[in-house]
């Protein structure tokens, strides 16, 4: 559609009559074309909103303003429990971080307990192998037999299964300490004459350790900086909530006993 | 409140966007005259009406636009919401299945209006000042274009449901539509 086409449909833009698919390619207009006439569709949307002026002027009854008041407050209220909902569902999502285990420094994440079902065993009664004519041990079934002992099978699989799997997930931390103690070891056995090895040595440790507090205290520095910046954005969603719905109280307390007709 | 009266149309939006509740009263008190009038002469119920402007404050309350209206017009802006707020409901009254669901997507693009980055300034004491010249530019069109204009304006029928119910081309509709508020700028600027 072009410039000229366009303004074909500014009036009845600004009127608020368009159909919905002339209505989207003015809106596209708008939003791409650089040379749409946006004077004109002021004057147009100024034009038509002289219309109400026209008619006798009545005032609503003192009760709208109450309920406009009480809208607004029941708004507030509504906002504060959305907001009690969010924080008390950010509490257990932070309870819940806090069950992982704590070992060494290192966090650990528990593993599922793997549930093993326990097929039940069915008694079976001692002369039923023929039932309504059909005979189990013709199909190879010895219902006679004793069944192999399945608790038994249950408890073998499960003690191999602990054999198999470790209870937690250590073992890479474990192979990580040793593998540094490893490191340092083979470090100090290709110096075994050296006299000043140890004095270099310690400065290492030292260097090793300052390295390792400061890496901490960064740490610890961006999770302070993420926890206030997290409680100050907390603070002013309260705030804001706290505005509106003091300011729907406010409301609520100042009805005014006439409303006034600004001419 | 006696400094809340002092304040221009938009120095009180900009408050009602801080949450300014006796600023959003001072707004009611200035506005809803005109604007329960105009609603209730699209819903026709006294009710319903009074409900659609307690929904027109509302919208003011939360509003992010409202605090971001363009070249102190709050007038239009108010005059144009309620006007797109009642005709809405006059419509999913008239025809509940034939509407989209009203949610927060649907407010922002069909209710709230969108006014020109570059209108004119209007506020409510300038508007009734040119009441008189209005009346005379409108009267001055055509039964014909007064219709339509006022079919669109206060039904909120669209070209094509003003086609159906005249029976007429939408070509034809759309032409009147244009001609009517062409010929009422003019009216109005040739009258001042």
């Amino acid at each position: 559609m072009s410039n000229m086409e366009s303004k074909e449909l500014l009036q009845a833009k600004a009127l608020g009559c368009l159909d919905p698919e002339d209505d989207a390619i003015i809106t596209q207009l708008m939003k791409e074309d650089e040379n749409f006439p946006w004077q004109e569709l002021g004057h147009y949307q100024n034009l038509i909103a002289f219309l109400p002026t026209l008619f006798d002027v009545e005032i609503p009854d003192p009760e709208v303003k109450d309920s406009v008041a009480r809208r607004l407050y029941e708004l507030g209220e509504k906002i504060k429990a959305e907001k009690d909902g969010e924080v008390k569902q950010s509490t257990i999502t932070k309870e819940s971080e806090t069950n992982k285990i704590v070992e060494d420094g290192f966090i650990l994440e528990e593993e599922p307990i793997e549930k093993v079902e326990i097929p039940v065993v069915k008694e079976y009664p001692a002369d039923e192998s023929n039932i309504d004519g059909i005979s189990f041990k013709d199909h190879g079934v010895n219902l006679q037999e004793p069944l192999m002992d399945e608790n038994k099978v249950m408890q073998e699989s499960l003690r191999k299964k602990q054999q198999e799997e470790p209870k937690t997930k250590s073992t890479p931390i474990k192979l990580k300490k040793e593998f540094k103690q490893k490191n340092v070891e083979s470090y100090v056995s290709k110096f075994p004459d050296d006299p000043s090895f140890g004095k270099s040595n310690k400065i290492k440790r030292g260097l090793i350790i300052a390295t390792i507090l400061v890496v901490v205290t960064l740490l610890a520095l961006v999770f302070v900086y993420f926890k206030l910046s997290s409680d100050i954005q907390e603070n002013r969603d309260r705030i804001d909530m706290l505005q509106r719905q003091i300011g729907a109280r406010i409301m609520m307390e100042n009805f005014p006993t006439k409303i006034s007709f600004c001419t | 409140m006696d400094d809340y009266k002092s304040f221009s149309d938009i120095q009180i939006m900009n408050k009602v966007g801080d949450y300014d509740s006796k600023a959003l009263e001072e707004l009611y008190d200035r506005y809803s005259p005109i604007l329960y009038s105009l609603i209730k002469k699209i819903v026709e119920d006294k009710t319903k009406a009074e409900e659609v402007l307690v929904d027109v404050f509302v919208i003011v309350w939360e509003s992010k636009e409202a605090s971001n209206i363009p070249a102190d017009n709050v007038y239009t802006w108010l005059i144009t919401l309620a006007r797109n707020k009642a005709v809405d409901i006059k419509r999913r009254d008239e025809n509940p299945e034939g509407m989209p669901e009203y949610n927060d997507d649907y407010e922002d693009s069909m209710i709230i209006p969108k006014l020109s980055k570059s209108i004119d300034p209007l506020d409510l004491k300038k508007a009734l000042s040119v009441r008189d010249n209005f009346e005379e530019a409108l009267n001055k069109l055509t039964d014909a274009q007064k219709f339509v204009l006022l079919l669109a304006y206060y039904e909120g029928k669209t070209h094509s449901e003003i086609a159906k119910q005249l029976n007429i081309p939408v070509s034809t509709v759309k032409s009147k539509i244009k001609l009517s508020l062409t010929n009422l700028k003019q009216n109005l600027v040739s009258g001042e």
